[in-house]
């Protein structure tokens, strides 16, 4: 392969990663255990695991980063917080789901189910990362909601298919760290730090705890909850 | 781990997360949002289709076509791609198009002139580029070449009676080039891995076989398709006395790979003017992704029409097969490049990268407590200078 094109998939890579390694440090893993992450991940996208019925399950896909969401629930201090990520998870799925299908072609959405403005890849996945960020309000719930969201999305479609007998293969994370999985996972976590921070900024600063603002929760000491993100330890 | 409060009333921080989401989230949300708004149009209905087969987006046999207008109020080429502002077609005699508006069926569009095309030139007749494939001066020797079709099933109504079908028409396409490419020693993998129904979660199922084959790494990815042209001869020409489909390439243009992929879409055409002339109709850079942003030759291929017949597309798919290897680098030093591509992306993402850490440094609260602190100390500076003078 030539030398543009080997320097242009690094450094699409490097940005990939370096996101995608950004978006595991706020999820309660050190520096080395985020990359030690994205190191399995790689390695478990050669790794699929049959569920019979025509689904499988991609490791470094679908089932590390679903191991991880569901131990960030697990680990929230509040059950409020685990409620919250949770239902943002189930919101997420049926969101997903129903855009993939409501846009499936036809004169307003062509070539075999555009989206409006941008591909499917990235609207699907904006639209895991705004409903996973509004229903659960935090970093760690947008993560949580953008992983489960999309699997569940994907379960749904394999049901779908099931009852129309139609023999299409649901590769749970298929396309490895590459899925859509991985792709909302990054934009819902990105969305949620991209409008606390952009709130903040407006704002001159974090609100009080014990704001009843829907932002509430980005605002806090983000170490207290391991649904919200990180604290001073990012740094 | 207690809570601490991240705003103590104050005036200061005292806890704040340092790290923030790197640079290059502004980078890539940029890159993401490269497409442009289009007004979405009134569904018309369909014929029946396969069970599961709900639409098949811009290729439905009834549905609308949209002529290309230039400023001249000629007709450049009609699409069923849904196309907006700044996408680009580069027509049969390599004149280049920019879409400029949408009037309903009517898409605007400027000549820009020509387009910078490679030369086209065969170091050696095409049937050899197997055994130039065994040459240690192929680029890209002993890579094996993927087929995989996202649209499972399009059809061709004069060979089917239908235009869909769940194993469709398209499928004995993509088996014809396979066919093609290994008699000529090359190494393929091709799938009929289904992605119906044609929902917009299509391209998210066959993004999953497309990672699949490229798990391999294959010199490039070709994703078969036909268009849904109502008038077969604007898909026909004639090749060697014989009549053939017309191809159309589709580059997408929302992805890191987007002018990479472009050079291997002329690389392509370039190639076979020479040897088929006529045979590429054209060119579209549109917007989508097309899941080309996993590589930088990933192409999908419109094998004429569902107005045309099988056996033209065959054809077609026989000829691309002599050319396809020599424009993946399978072959030895096939023709001249469009070069720079990859490096001028890749410099233009590490730009964008810079660009949004600096726009994030600048927004997170850091950014702004040190700009305003920057800021009061400035101005300050300069009331005591405005004094002393």
């Amino acid at each position: 392969m030539r030398f543009g094109l080997i320097a242009l998939s690094l450094v699409a890579a490097a940005i990939y990663f370096g996101l995608a390694h950004r978006v595991l440090d706020r999820m309660r893993l050190t520096d080395r255990q985020a990359l030690l992450f994205i190191g399995l991940a790689i390695a478990g996208s050669f790794v699929d695991i049959p569920l019979g019925q025509r689904t499988s399950v991609n490791v470094g896909g679908a089932l590390l980063p679903a191991l991880l969401a569901v131990s960030l629930i697990i680990r929230a201090d509040e059950s409020r917080e685990k409620v919250r990520a949770i239902a943002a998870s189930l919101v997420t799925a049926g969101v997903v789901f129903a855009a993939g299908a409501l846009t499936g072609g036809g004169r307003a959405y062509p070539h075999g189910g555009m989206t409006p403005f941008i591909d499917p890849l990235w609207f699907l996945g904006l639209v895991a990362g705004v409903s996973g960020y509004l229903a659960g309000r935090s970093r760690r719930s947008a993560f949580a909601a953008g992983v489960l969201g999309v699997i569940g999305a994907d379960l749904a479609q394999a049901v779908q298919m099931a009852l129309r007998g139609l023999p299409v293969e649901i590769a749970l994370g298929g396309a490895g760290v590459l899925d859509q999985v991985a792709v909302s996972a990054i934009v819902a976590v990105g969305l949620a730090e991209l409008v606390g921070e952009t709130r903040e900024a407006l704002q001159g600063g974090p609100e009080a705890p014990g704001s009843k603002d829907g932002a509430e929760s980005l605002e806090r000491d983000e170490g207290a909850d391991p649904l919200i993100g990180k604290g001073e330890d990012d740094g | 781990m207690m809570a601490k409060p991240a705003w103590t009333g104050a005036g200061r921080f005292t806890r704040i997360p340092r790290k923030r989401i790197s640079a290059a989230l502004a980078a890539l949300f940029i890159v993401m949002a490269g497409g442009s708004p289009i007004q979405a149009q009134e569904e018309a209905p369909l014929r029946p289709l396969p069970f599961g087969v709900r639409y098949e987006g811009g290729h439905g046999v009834e549905d609308v076509v949209y002529e290309l207008v230039d400023e001249r109020g000629n007709t450049v080429t009609l699409a069923t791609l849904l196309l907006a502002p700044g996408d680009l077609y580069i027509d049969q005699e390599n004149w280049l198009y920019e879409v400029t508006s949408l009037e309903g069926e009517r898409v605007r569009v400027a000549r820009r002139g020509k387009a910078a095309m490679p030369s086209g030139r065969w170091p050696q007749p095409p049937a050899k580029t197997a055994a130039a494939a065994q040459t240690e001066g192929a680029e890209n020797a002993g890579m094996s070449i993927g087929i995989y079709h996202t649209h499972n099933a399009e059809s061709y109504v004069p060979t089917s009676g239908t235009a869909f079908r769940d194993d469709g028409d398209v499928h004995q396409v993509g088996e014809a080039l396979k066919d093609a490419l290994e008699e000529l020693g090359h190494r393929v993998i091709w799938t009929t891995e289904s992605h119906l129904p044609h929902d917009a979660s299509a391209y998210l199922r066959s993004r999953r076989t497309a990672s699949d084959i490229s798990r391999e790494s294959p010199a490039t990815i070709i994703d078969v398709h036909r268009d849904a042209i109502p008038d077969p001869d604007e898909y026909r020409t004639e090749i060697d006395g014989r009549r053939v489909a017309q191809v159309r390439l589709v580059v997408g243009r929302q992805n890191q790979n987007r002018q990479a992929n472009l050079e291997y879409a002329k690389q392509i055409k370039a190639l076979t003017d020479e040897e088929y002339p006529g045979l590429i109709k054209g060119i579209f850079h549109a917007r989508g992704n097309y899941n080309q942003d996993l590589g930088p030759r990933m192409i999908l291929m419109e094998f004429g029409t569902h107005t045309t017949t099988l056996e033209e597309a065959v054809r077609a798919a026989e000829l691309m097969a002599q050319v396809i290897p020599a424009a993946a680098g399978l072959a030895e030093n096939a023709g001249q490049r469009v070069g720079g591509g990859g490096w001028r992306t890749a410099g233009r993402l590490a730009l964008l990268a810079v660009a949004g850490g600096i726009g994030w440094a600048v927004l997170n609260r850091e950014g702004f407590d040190a700009a305003r602190e920057r800021l009061a100390r400035f101005v300050q500076k300069a009331r005591a200078g405005g004094r002393r003078g």
